[in-house]
């Protein structure tokens, strides 16, 4: 007899409906999987047949076809053990065809008949929600993540056991009730206060310009002046995340494996900091399975790169981009695979190889040539999706601490979140959310100078020696400066101040 | 075109092993070496008898393979001559030595040799201090007239070269190397920049790669081409106190910068003045002094500074002040302090150091 379950499977984060087929014939007893299977979708037949003999049902001793269509797709993971096992207990008409034909299965089965866990359940719920499914049963412990999928009739269910006996009408299932998104769940759980953090003026007020603009950072500093604990900090300033920017997230981290099951949607904004010893396809995502990498976990969050120039240039570079186009296509043999990785990329770095380069006291060991190389080691093209530099000092503030105390980061944030709104309003119908996106011709319109910010700009690269290419990061910063401070036109202390954020730029270091 | 006498000192600055004593051998035997070379076989006993067998085999060597007239073609292809002791623009100072050089190879100005030449000479592993002092004392030199002679090394030469070249003024390399090489490799667009605007000397022909002993031989030229030198900045061991010794032997005068007693990198200069307490200097204008040269004050001072910058740059009069230091002074935050910092870095009033420090 036939029978057919319908599943889903993932490519990338894009779902696609699967056809599970049984046919049972007589024969000699044997199972066989046609429809591209991979190696965990073939090994279900050993994992289905214990868990329906240990469920105290009955695998039919029998001849097994089973096909997985569409019959061109490669197959991959445990999660089709669930509906193959209700194919196989429906051929042999242990469980009625209807209803079993309206639900979508998924789940991966153990040996005792239990469900157990599966990844990339949101963009397979989504997915399925836009091909039009509504009917859904999923493990037990995927209840969390599918809570947050509104409009879809989801029952999660422990065993096999129990979802054969929901089937044939002997006992309900639970329905996954609808959870509401509270962006604020995770507030002040980041950890880490700018109000925790004294003095570094400078690199404050820089970090929040950033935030603002959406630009990215390059600190540079000595070792253990806190550019990690600054980098940090970062994430307690950036606006709450919608509920949809909360999907996308999740999407990503539920097909990683990295969602905590319990909370089912991942409401912080994500801070990676890959190690340098990292390799492209772990940064820009790939390997044999085309998962999301480091870029795409950091999706909108923090990239956070410790010792940019320790990182293998090749990696360095497979990073431009992605921030250039804010998603990251994976190629593998069999199909292109596209992530969203639009993420705000902070790096650190010492001044030279030794870390004394500029210091009062201690004397440079490196070599011109050395540090012309440490700092070469970053690109000029990499640099050039850079907008702010500054330099973080690990100096003792005892000397000179202020009377007023430092600013929480819910009070810079509350500035943030203000400009913010500024910018999703005039980049109303562009393709664009911040001012660090703005390309040449959107600057012309949107930063114009008059006589004495032109003038300034002029001596600023005579006097400072700073290289032409730095013109355009100025006049974005100094755009997200001018929006801080609610002025419609940059003026000149915004373009100044601008001006002090490109350290590296200048002649003389080196 | 080149004499006798010339090509005769040419073919003994470009033979291999002719040291300094047998060079002086034979020019004691026969001053001019143009005429030594005409009928040099004849003298092949009195010549192997001062200088050895070896020697005589050399130098025999570079007339037969006619290596003096190739040195001069390639010398005119590069736009470079050589000045021998024969020339009468070959700087007198070089005459002097102990061991003269018997060529020096030239390219650029060659009015500078007889001009108003300072060395500036110091450590390679510079630090702050030392590049702050290097570059303010030879401003106020250079825009006095004064020629900077330094060695192309790193750290204080190049930062001497690069600040006279800075101001367009006149600058004289000397080099441990043949004209043809670059040592270090990454002044290479100084070493340009000097062949185009200034001078580069050097006593090795063409070709001539840094030996350990051509650093040391160096030095004495850039003591005999300056009237004086400068130690901006030394450490113990630094190469600054040999130009230091050959110039209190060719009575030059040495001027030396104090440094931080606590300072490695001033151990050096310190040492100096223990043993020569009027060399100190602290500005230029103590050299300028020294060599009764009029100090030009520059245009009246007209800057318009408004209550918050002058009480930032009279802060700074005290030395370097980190940003907080200046925010917690002025009562400002970030935002409203940088523009006026970045006003008077423009202005050429204060410098922004690594490390959020300003200074002067």
């Amino acid at each position: 007899m036939l029978a057919k379950v319908k599943s889903f499977s993932l490519i990338g984060l894009a779902g696609f409906p699967v056809d599970i087929e049984v046919d049972i014939n007589a024969g000699v007893p044997a199972i066989d999987m046609v429809g591209m299977p991979d190696v965990a979708v073939k090994e279900a037949k050993n994992r289905v047949k214990s868990a329906i003999a240990n469920s105290g049902l009955l695998y039919p001793i029998k001849r097994i076809t089973v096909n997985f269509a569409p019959a061109d797709l490669r197959k991959e993971g445990t999660l089709f053990d669930l509906p193959l096992a209700l194919a196989i207990l429906c051929a042999s008409q242990q469980v009625p065809p209807s209803p079993l034909g309206e639900f979508v299965l998924i789940g991966e089965l153990s040996l005792d008949g239990s469900l157990r866990h599966v990844n990339g359940m949101t963009p397979l719920l989504i997915s399925g929600m836009q091909a039009g499914y509504t009917k859904f049963i999923i493990p037990a412990s995927n209840a969390a993540e599918a809570s947050f999928v509104e409009g879809l009739e989801v029952y999660a269910a422990k065993d096999l056991l129990s979802v054969v006996n929901f089937l044939s009408g002997a006992a309900p299932l639970q329905r996954v009730a609808h959870s509401e998104y509270n962006p604020t769940a995770g507030k002040g759980l980041y950890g880490f206060d700018f109000a925790d953090v004294h003095g570094q003026a400078v690199a404050k007020r820089a970090l929040e310009i950033a935030v603002a603009g959406g630009h990215n950072v390059l600190m540079i500093g000595p070792p253990g002046a806190g550019k990690t604990m600054l980098a940090k900090c970062v994430l307690s300033i950036m606006p709450d995340m919608t509920f949809d920017e909360a999907v996308e997230v999740t999407k990503i981290h539920s097909v990683a494996g990295l969602l905590d099951a319990d909370k089912g949607i991942v409401s912080l904004r994500p801070f990676r900091s890959p190690h340098h010893s990292a390799t492209v396809p772990s940064l820009v995502g790939g390997d044999r399975k085309a998962k999301p990498g480091e870029v795409s976990l950091a999706h909108l969050g923090v990239l956070f790169l410790d010792e940019v120039p320790e990182y293998n240039r090749r990696a360095l570079e497979a990073l431009r981009q992605p921030m250039e186009d804010g998603v990251v296509t994976v190629s593998r043999i069999a199909q292109t695979v596209e992530y969203p990785a639009n993420f705000m990329l902070i790096g650190s770095m010492n001044p030279c190889p030794c870390g004394n380069y500029g210091s009062k006291v201690n004397a440079c060991t490196c070599t011109p040539v050395q540090i012309h190389n440490y700092i070469n080691r970053l690109s000029g093209p990499l640099l050039d999706r850079i907008d702010i530099q500054i330099e973080v000092d690990n100096i003792t503030y005892g000397e000179f601490a202020q009377a007023v105390p430092a600013e929480s980061s819910a009070d810079i944030r509350e500035r943030v979140v203000k400009v913010r709104e500024l910018q999703r309003e005039r980049y109303k119908g562009l393709p664009m959310l911040t001012n660090s996106e703005m390309s040449n011709r959107e600057i012309k319109k949107y930063c114009p100078l008059d006589k004495e910010c032109e003038q300034l700009l002029e001596l600023a690269f005579h006097k400072l020696g700073l290289s032409a290419r730095a013109s355009y990061r100025i006049l974005r910063v100094a755009r997200t400066i001018a929006d801080i401070e609610g002025s419609e036109r940059i003026a000149v202390n915004h373009l100044s101040e601008a001006i002090q954020y490109r350290s590296l730029d200048r002649k003389y270091w080196s | 075109m080149y004499s006798s006498s010339q090509r005769g000192y040419l073919w003994l600055s470009l033979t291999p092993k002719m040291t300094p004593l047998r060079r002086r051998r034979l020019l004691e035997y026969e001053p001019d070496p143009g005429r030594l070379m005409q009928d040099f076989e004849a003298c092949r006993d009195d010549v192997v008898s001062l200088v050895g067998e070896e020697t005589y085999e050399e130098l025999l060597h570079t007339i037969l393979s006619r290596k003096v007239d190739r040195e001069i073609e390639a010398l005119q292809a590069m736009g470079a001559v050589a000045l021998t002791p024969a020339d009468d623009d070959f700087p007198s100072g070089l005459l002097d030595l102990d061991q003269p050089p018997v060529a020096l190879y030239c390219k650029g100005d060659l009015s500078l040799l007889l001009g108003r030449n300072l060395a500036v000479v110091g450590t390679r592993a510079i630090t702050r201090y030392g590049r702050d002092v290097t570059q303010n004392m030879v401003a106020d030199l250079v825009t006095h007239g004064f020629c900077i002679v330094s060695g192309l090394a790193r750290g204080v030469d190049t930062v001497a070269h690069r600040t006279a070249l800075s101001y367009d003024k006149l600058t004289i390399g000397v080099l441990p190397c043949g004209l043809d090489k670059v040592y270090p490799a990454e002044n290479k667009d100084l070493y340009e920049q000097i062949a185009a605007k200034g001078l580069l000397v050097s006593e090795y022909p063409l070709g001539t790669t840094v030996q350990q002993y051509t650093f040391v031989e160096r030095n004495r030229i850039i003591a005999a081409l300056a009237m004086g030198v400068l130690v901006t900045e030394a450490g113990e061991h630094s190469g600054a106190g040999i130009t230091v010794n050959h110039a209190l032997e060719q009575s030059r005068d040495v001027f030396v910068v104090p440094g931080n007693i606590y300072s490695k990198a001033s151990v050096g200069t310190n040492n100096m003045l223990k043993s020569m307490q009027g060399a100190l200097v602290t500005t230029a204008y103590d050299i300028l002094e020294y060599y009764h040269v009029a100090v030009d004050q520059g245009p009246a001072c007209d800057l318009q500074l408004d209550i918050v910058e002058t009480q930032i740059m009279e802060a700074l009069e005290e030395g370097d002040r980190h940003i907080e230091e200046l925010m917690a002074l002025t009562q400002m935050n970030v935002s409203t302090l940088t523009p006026i910092l970045t006003k008077l870095e423009l202005m050429g009033l204060v410098k922004k150091l690594t490390g959020n420090y300003f200074g002067k």
